[in-house]
């Protein structure tokens, strides 16, 4: 899936010094993402890219927008707009597909009026909800998706409710909306999200395997204020990584020699710079701060707040873990380890790219419309805690297997995963390489199935009891 | 009631707008009309606390129209009684503006003039008198007459009689400059730290701004310092993230603190709580961490896997395609932070994740602030990025089963989350400070939940908030520092918020740097009040602010201070006596240095040569209380005039007549050669006076002519001998150690001659084609061939029986000269190549040997192919002991006209003596020289204490036989047990003049140090020095 970055500063700042020059630029990510174990493809987000930025006030209160569907280090026009502008916000996006076709219309980042949007991410049983998200806008809204992403649904769907709180999405307000109508309307996007999902019938999703689960990294900006969101509607499992990063300047490390690299300077307690990224832009592991999952940052001024996001899939203790996997079948990975690694720094960061395929391709959500996805095979449900044990903890001195019964008998327990289920498609065909792993665990089904049905009646009822608010 | 025959109770009219302070309104006019030929204008108010019996403010000031009420303001506003002297007043009206404060004015009868009895006699009287008057004053009317007293006019006065006087701008007293942004900053007992952006803490003391330490703490920016209430441990957060523990006094790192939890961000603030043993640090990631330092279960071992340094991320130590990851970030300063004594690792259940909705940016803690918790139980308030403000119940280590909750437990929200970051903190009783973005103070009452007062004090963001003596002191990014005025938490709550309308007055505002002020500390050391700022120019600021306090305290407290203050204003005079446009200022030099001289107990006189033309000498006397027969006399020669100072653009660092200081220096023109020294000296007396321990007569001899050849001076001396008397000691301090680190005295100067030769033609200037032959003798011609007989090979000078007098080298003379270079072959001291040989040669040479220069030759006319009519040549000679200036004189005379002669020239030669002044030879082994060593053994103690502790070291240490460069056969040559005796091959012209004319012996005492660049740009004078002069002259006044 794909990487996105934001910038505000009190001063502007060469796109290039963002999106070029840096080790881990948002270019270098869209062919060498480290927290995206989605191996379908590489490494590489590679199907398009787009960059949105705010230019003098005098030529308008809309973001210029750039956006194309080659791939980012191929854009020659990339690079000679990237060394020649500045800008105080700016967001930027490389995209892989996971929903909506390769063109223009459905790069990221979308936008109307003053306000500008990104996704990094996925609604859960995005094909069961659409008609009913659809319903839910007003004419306006509905008309004027121009692509057929998902993501660009939800910035509808926002758009709806910024609209429904009384506030005109189209009218530029010179000031910006303010953060807080942005960050309420934002929050009643994840929460009509939630709703839909569960809304999905207990039937469809027993029957089709569906998976409602969403992982909703979003990015609003009207000009002035950001909200993002890191956010899964999931108690068990981390949403996809989100990092942000602030100071007073941005700039080259004074130590010459080979590893020269940015890094975020403090010569004061300010944030002049805000940097908010999928993965870390440097390596300098000092400057970049985890964005609690579940949570939602507000960047206002040069303030940065994060609140929770406090509904049924949030959990304050601070011990509580989540589980990594989810967000690795999505091609994403969060920040967090599962579990301390006891052994040396050079262990494996990911896990080999067989085993990874192995397990990982099976749960790829079937009908995700995603155009060049290889065809997959059905092998019944693999177990979440399974892909977790096998794809994050391969790394651990724990064997995995020697886990996998304790998991597996705690699964009951683990509150309201909504575990995504497979239907099988007609049509579709197995992988070749999936023939050849006999050996994958297929959990039995039948015995687990009544257990988990509880469970979702019970999230959903607790989801909905409990609403979302701040 | 003796005492008091007026006082009153006052109460606000209702529609009284007057402003706080604005005493003056409620004052009638009429009633100060007539007594203005009655009264001393200046009369001293003092503010009494009730509850406290002592003086808590008093300022003077001025009766009259328009004159102003310099800081009148109460201390406690809620128990204040003004008390005057009764000789001056029958009515004050001073008219509070909210309260009711009572006011009495005092008669004290004038009989023992101790207010401070009269108050406590009166006090339990005036205690009655205000119940009476609450109980008279029950119904609404405005004002209540009491006794004799006129009525308050219900309408203020239309003009004000009293104002408040400006306050002050803080004098900048020092500045210590880094390389890189200070962050951060706490104020010890006796030292200041700072945290910089470089991950260093740096320390200085307070007393002479010398660095004390510089310790590589952290690997990125220190954020936040916090001293223990105890002072005995002082803790520091950074971005690393790190939480260190350090001892204050040795820097040792106690503990090093970390957490498992990844990627937190910078940790912005830090607490301690003693009584739980509890460290608190807040981060950027919304959390905040504890761990208890005595929890033996978090103690891990030094390399700790789990450390950040070693503990693996999924991202920063992920594979790119290939294999490879990106390897840590490196830096040689991170191998110079010291080794932790203890490593804590963060309880991953210590962790309040969200306590703000925003970064923590700053924390503090305190107790008895709220009601919410018991008094004596530690509260930890917290100010977040999101605008609000928390306090926190504290548990110490204890962690409930369920996890977090008992460790920190949330009692109190202050603010909405509206984004407007709280910068910082600061408490006084129950009222909390927060400053924050854009210039804003709020003011919280703790007790009550409330908003007692928004302050729009700056421009910027308020970074750095502080409560010191009353006042509220904010600082913020726009580099202003403001003072404003304070209700103090008093007693009556109630009264509290009325009372608050009227306070949070700016006071004074003053620009304190150029850059961002990110800190700021508050101390009072050594009876001064010091407010330090530091910012992101790089520089800490230490801002002397004018007493708040009453000025009743004894003088001798304000001694430190005023050595400084009187330098400051000594180096504030251009006494440049070589030029002629500053004769007016070389007099007030000299006006300045009597009225100083009179002002601290010296009988003072000004002497002038019969012609006016030279600048006058300052002749002061300081009588001892020894019998006068017993009585010794000890004169200290000095200078007040000073070389110019080259001010064109770039040379000095600041104005080179405006005393600056600067890491531990202070920089001005002449604060080396030769104010700081006499300051020195002078306070030095005052100090003994006021210890009552002054036997010996001190005449100070100051001169205005030094830097030019003391023309003029050896009249004068001689004029007025009989005035100055008889003198025992001849003391100056007008030259520099031999390197920055070891004390030197000097006894012995070289003398000098100066000469002008010139050769005249009767012929007015020639074409030197039209008119110039053999016979023709051309002046220049004549010059040069009589200059080149002067000096023969190897620069000797050629003078008859020139060398015959000098003193042959002694073994004691040559053993001084060994210790002089052990100490200057030391390592590191970048004798590049220089053997200890020629080094010898070179000083000996220097200080003991004759020499000749030609210094420079003139002609007449214009340039071009002419014969001058005119040539002259300037010369000096450069004497030693044993060479008697008037021979070498009439030597050199005679050898000139001899050798003029010998050319057989129609020319005429005239020799000019410019200046003279006699070579100088002490002796070291003489009482006074003695003596003088006794006090700088004694000043610069822990100098030599710690050379000979690294003296056995080292000698110890060595194994290979001694270099070349040491004397063989002694190991112990490099240790230092008394001060280098040096020389000079430079000349003070009066010493010996005044040795002989006195017939007293003379030593000099080396005030500076080598690098001090006198008579060069950017002079300057160590803080240190000059206070340890100050010790050895006293030491040595004492007891010669």
């Amino acid at each position: 899936m794909c990487r996105f970055l934001v910038y505000r500063g009190s001063d502007e700042i060469l796109l290039s010094k963002l999106i070029l020059d840096p080790t881990h630029s948002i270019l270098k990510q869209s062919f060498d993402s480290r927290l995206r174990l989605d191996t379908r493809r590489g490494q590489n987000n590679a199907d398009g890219f787009g960059i949105g930025f705010y230019t003098d006030p005098k030529l308008g209160a809309a973001p210029c927008l750039f956006t194309s569907t080659i791939p980012a280090w191929n854009c020659t026009n990339l690079h000679r707009i990237a060394s020649k502008t500045a800008s105080r916000l700016v967001f930027a996006h490389v995209r892989a597909t996971t929903e909506g076709s390769l063109t223009e219309d459905n790069c990221h980042p979308f936008y109307h009026g003053s306000l500008m949007w990104m996704h990094n991410g996925g609604l859960g049983g995005w094909k069961y909800i659409k008609r009913r998200l659809g319903e839910r806008l007003h004419d306006k809204w509905y008309l004027n998706v121009q692509g057929c992403t998902d993501s660009e649904w939800a910035f509808a769907l926002f758009l709806d409710r910024l609209e429904r709180l009384g506030t005109d999405p189209s009218s530029q307000p010179k000031k910006g909306f303010g953060p807080a109508v942005l960050r309420r309307a934002m929050l009643q996007t994840i929460e009509i999200i939630n709703e839909l999902t569960m809304g999905i019938p207990e039937s469809t999703v027993e029957s089709e395997n569906v998976d409602t689960r969403s992982l909703l990294n979003f990015a609003v900006t009207d000009g002035h204020s950001i909200i993002c969101t890191r956010y899964v509607s999931s108690k068990t499992d981390e949403a996809a990584s989100l990092y942000f990063s602030s100071g007073t300047q941005w700039e080259l490390k004074p130590s010459a020699g080979e590893d020269r690299d940015y890094q975020m300077e403090r010569r004061d307690k300010g944030a002049d710079i805000v940097l908010v990224a999928s993965e870390p832009l440097t390596f300098e592991r000092e400057n970049w701060v985890n964005v609690p999952t579940n949570s939602i940052l507000t960047i206002h001024g040069q303030t940065v707040m994060v609140n929770p996001i406090i509904d049924a899939f949030s959990d304050r203790d601070p011990c509580h873990r989540r589980s990594s996997a989810f967000a690795q079948t999505k091609g994403l990975t969060t920040n967090e380890k599962a579990t301390p690694r006891v052994n040396s720094p050079v262990s494996t960061p990911g896990p080999e790219p067989e085993t990874h395929r192995r397990i990982l391709s099976p749960i790829i959500p079937p009908g995700m419309g995603t155009i060049d996805a290889p065809p997959v095979i059905l092998r019944g449900r693999t177990l979440l805690s399974k892909s977790e044990t096998s794809s994050s903890d391969i790394r651990s001195v724990v064997d995995p297997l020697t886990h996998r019964p304790e998991v597996a008998s705690r699964l009951p327990s683990q509150g309201n995963i909504k575990k995504k289920r497979r239907s099988l498609n007609i049509g579709e065909y197995p992988h070749p390489a999936e023939f050849t792993e006999p050996d994958v665990q297929t959990p039995p089904s039948p015995v687990q199935a009544p257990s988990r049905t509880g469970d979702y009646v019970t999230a959903e009822k607790a989801a909905r009891v409990l609403g979302m608010a701040l | 009631m003796r005492n008091i025959f007026a006082m009153g109770r006052l109460r606000t009219p209702e529609a009284d707008p007057c402003g706080p302070y604005d005493w003056a309104k409620s004052i009638d006019p009429k009633q100060f009309a007539n007594m203005e030929e009655l009264l001393p204008t200046r009369i001293r108010l003092v503010l009494w606390s009730l509850l406290t019996i002592e003086a808590v403010k008093s300022c003077e000031c001025r009766i009259g129209h328009n004159r102003g009420l310099a800081d009148l303001r109460p201390y406690r506003h809620t128990d204040l009684t003004i008390a005057l002297p009764c000789h001056i007043i029958d009515q004050l009206w001073v008219h509070p503006p909210s309260l009711s404060v009572n006011m009495a004015v005092g008669s004290t009868g004038a009989a023992n003039g101790c207010l401070g009895c009269e108050m406590m006699e009166a006090e339990q009287e005036e205690l009655n008198m205000i119940q009476e008057a609450e109980n008279s004053s029950s119904d609404e009317d405005s004002t209540v007459e009491l006794g004799n007293m006129p009525p308050v006019p219900a309408t203020p006065a239309p003009w004000p009689i009293l104002e408040v006087a400006p306050h002050t701008t803080p004098q900048l007293v020092h500045t210590l400059k880094h390389e890189s942004s200070v962050l951060t900053l706490v104020v010890g007992d006796d030292s200041i730290f700072a945290g910089t952006q470089n991950g260093e803490i740096l320390v200085w003391s307070l007393g002479d701004f010398q660095p004390v330490h510089r310790i590589q703490a952290h690997k990125r920016s220190v954020m936040c310092l916090f001293l223990s209430d105890d002072r005995s441990l002082l803790f520091s957060s950074a971005s690393d993230p790190i939480v260190n523990v350090w001892c204050p006094k040795t820097m040792n790192r106690l503990y090093e603190i970390y957490s498992t939890n990844d990627s937190f961000g910078d940790i912005f603030s830090v607490a301690y709580s003693s009584r739980h043993e509890t460290v608190y640090y807040g981060a950027q990631n919304t959390s905040i961490q504890w761990v208890c330092l005595k929890d033996l279960e978090r103690r891990v071992s030094n390399d700790s896997a789990s450390h950040p340094d070693r503990r693996n991320h999924r991202f920063f130590d992920s594979r790119a395609i290939g294999g490879t990851s990106t390897p840590r970030p490196t830096d040689e300063r991170y191998d110079l932070i010291p080794r932790p004594h203890t490593v804590l690792e963060t309880d991953k259940r210590a962790n309040k994740m969200f306590a703000h909705y925003g970064y923590v940016y700053c924390m503090l803690i305190t107790n008895g602030a709220t009601a919410y918790t018991n008094p004596e139980d530690d509260v930890l308030i917290s100010g977040g990025g999101d605008g609000t403000i928390k306090a926190w119940k504290l548990g110490g280590k204890e962690i409930g089963p369920d996890g977090f909750e008992t460790g920190l437990e949330e009692i109190m929200v202050l603010g909405e989350g509206d984004a407007n970051s709280v910068m910082s903190l600061s408490v006084d009783g129950s009222f909390l400070y927060s400053g924050k973005l854009d210039g804003v103070i709020e003011l919280w009452d703790l007790d009550t939940k409330q908003k007692l007062r928004v302050i729009k004090a700056h421009k910027g963001d308020v970074m750095s908030i502080q409560m010191g003596w009353g006042y509220l002191w904010s600082a913020a990014r726009s580099g202003t520092v403001s003072k404003h005025s304070t209700a103090h938490y008093g007693k009556y709550e109630s009264e509290t918020s009325q009372d608050v309308s009227q306070k949070y007055q700016c006071l004074t505002q003053w620009k304190a740097h150029d850059g961002k002020i990110l800190s700021s500390a508050v101390t009072t050391y050594d009876d001064k009040e010091l407010f330090i700022s530091g910012a992101n120019d790089s520089n800490v600021a230490v801002w002397l602010l004018p007493s708040q306090l009453s000025p009743e305290q004894p003088i001798s407290h304000q001694n430190e201070d005023m050595m400084i203050t009187s330098l400051r204003e000594f180096v504030s005079y251009k006494t440049v006596s070589s030029r002629v446009e500053y004769a007016e200022d070389c007099r007030r030099g000299a006006s300045f240095l009597r009225s100083l001289f009179r002002k601290l107990g010296g009988d003072v006189e000004m002497l002038s040569a019969d012609d006016k033309l030279h600048h006058p000498v300052v002749l002061a006397r300081f009588s001892g209380k020894a019998p006068i027969e017993q009585r010794k006399r000890i004169m200290f020669y000095g200078h007040y005039d000073v070389v110019p100072a080259d001010t064109r653009k770039g040379k000095w660092e600041n104005d080179p007549f405006q005393l600056t200081g600067l890491n531990g220096y202070l920089y001005g023109r002449g604060v080396s050669d030769n104010k700081g020294p006499i300051m020195a000296a002078l306070y030095a007396v005052t100090d003994l006076m006021q210890a009552k321990s002054l036997d010996s007569d001190i005449v100070f001899l100051i001169e205005g002519q030094e830097e030019s050849g003391s023309r003029g001076f050896k009249e004068t001396i001689r004029k007025y001998k009989e005035c100055i008397g008889h003198i025992d000691y001849i003391l100056l301090a007008n030259s520099y150690w031999l390197d920055d680190e070891t004390p030197c005295l000097t006894y012995g100067l070289r003398g000098v001659m100066h000469a002008t030769v010139c050769v005249e033609s009767k012929n007015p200037d020639l074409h030197s084609g039209v008119d110039g032959s053999f016979m023709v003798n051309e002046p220049l011609s004549d010059l040069m061939m009589l200059l080149a007989k002067l000096k023969g090979p190897k620069n000797r000078v050629m003078l008859p029986g020139f060398y015959d007098g000098i003193l042959p080298l002694k073994a004691e003379e040559e053993a001084r000269y060994d210790d002089i270079l052990s100490v200057l072959m030391e390592k590191g001291k970048g004798r590049d190549g220089v053997s200890a040989e020629t080094l010898k040669a070179n000083l000996l040479a220097r200080w003991r040997e004759p020499n000749l220069t030609h210094h420079k030759v003139k002609v007449s006319g214009p340039d071009g192919s002419l014969i001058s009519s005119h040539a002259n040549a300037k010369i000096s000679v450069r004497l030693v002991p044993g060479q008697k200036v008037e021979e070498v004189t009439s030597s050199l005379t005679s050898f000139l006209e001899q050798e003029f002669e010998n050319l057989d020239s129609d020319n005429k030669l005239s020799i000019e003596i410019d200046d003279q002044a006699e070579p100088w030879l002490g002796d070291p082994g003489s009482y006074i020289f003695r003596t003088m060593e006794d006090a700088v053994l004694k000043a610069w103690d822990p100098f030599f204490a710690r050379r000979s502790s690294l003296c056995n070291s080292t000698t110890a240490d060595v194994a290979n036989p001694p270099s070349s460069t040491e004397r063989p056969g002694n190991g112990a040559s490099a240790k230092l047990c008394r001060p280098l005796y040096i020389r000079e091959g430079g000349s003070i012209p009066a010493i010996r003049f005044l040795e002989k004319e006195f017939n007293a012996p003379a030593a000099h005492l080396p005030c500076g140090q080598a690098s001090d660049s006198a008579h060069l740009v950017n002079e300057r004078l160590r803080v240190l020095n000059l206070t340890k002069s100050r010790e050895i002259f006293r030491y040595v006044f004492q007891k010669l």
